[in-house]
């Protein structure tokens, strides 16, 4: 059986760390491109979205990622992306996103890349 | 599941069009990837072309009823036909632009998709009925 999208968050520092477990898709890109919408709102400059659980993204939720990437630059914060697995990495590829977004092997040098 | 004479392996499911049921089309997809033995990749390549039809049809067709989205798969001499249908207005891939890349827009991926990983698509809408036939070869 596959997993719906379940996500968390934690703080490290001054960074938000948004964690996604499951399936990223069409039924859940509005719900996580709003939760990072508000952390932007909320004056939340440094966010990360760790893909190392997610089991499976779509256009939508690609998609998602990147009007989020747009809302949160346009006041000088960024959104930048940790572990993510060959699987998605291919579909990033694919739709040529791979180049706008920062990724980051793991969560410990994405969050170190906003203390530089 | 219904198995037709000659075919080596047929699945089908219908449901609701709500995002939600985006699920059941890919617990049916994990099922064909199991029962014929597809590799990883080619595996994750279909799990998204069916996704992204599935989600067109639920997202652009305005279909109706618990029963309006079909998604059927069937496997035979080595070909993978995958056919999506709704009631709703019909959504044509072919009257869909190409994304623009230099962009990179939020949305608009999904026949790029669909175009990339499949061997050929076509599309047919009659009585009421739209149909989106995606066809790929699968490795032995």
């Amino acid at each position: 059986m596959n997993e719906a999208l379940n996500f968390n968050e934690q703080t490290m520092g001054k960074t938000v760390v948004l964690t996604l477990q499951g399936r990223f898709d069409a039924a859940v890109a509005l719900p996580v491109k709003n939760r990072i919408r508000s952390l932007a709102e909320e004056d939340c400059r440094n966010i990360i979205v760790d893909l190392g659980k997610v089991s499976f993204i779509d256009s939508s939720g690609l998609g998602a990622l990147v009007a989020a990437l747009r809302y949160v630059t346009k006041d000088g914060g960024d959104l930048r992306l940790a572990n993510m697995t060959n699987k998605i990495q291919q579909v990033f590829t694919l739709i040529r996103l791979d180049k706008v977004f920062k990724v980051y092997p793991d969560l410990k040098s994405a969050v170190g890349s906003f203390e530089e | 599941m219904m198995r037709m004479p000659g075919c080596q392996l047929e699945l089908s499911v219908r449901f609701g069009p709500t995002l939600d049921n985006l699920i059941l089309g890919a617990d049916l997809v994990a099922r064909l990837r199991k029962e014929a033995k597809i590799d990883v990749k080619t595996g994750d390549q279909i799990e998204l072309a069916v996704g992204e039809a599935l989600a067109n049809a639920i997202k652009h067709g305005q279909a109706d009823g618990d029963e309006a989205i079909g998604l059927t798969l069937v496997v035979e001499n080595g070909m993978l036909t995958v056919m999506v249908e709704d009631n709703g207005i019909g959504f044509s891939p072919e009257d869909v632009p190409p994304p623009n890349f230099d962009e990179h827009p939020s949305h608009g991926y999904g026949v790029f998709i669909i175009n990339e990983i499949m061997d050929s698509i076509s599309y047919d809408s009659r009585d009421g009925i739209n149909k989106l036939t995606m066809k790929k070869r699968l490795e032995k």
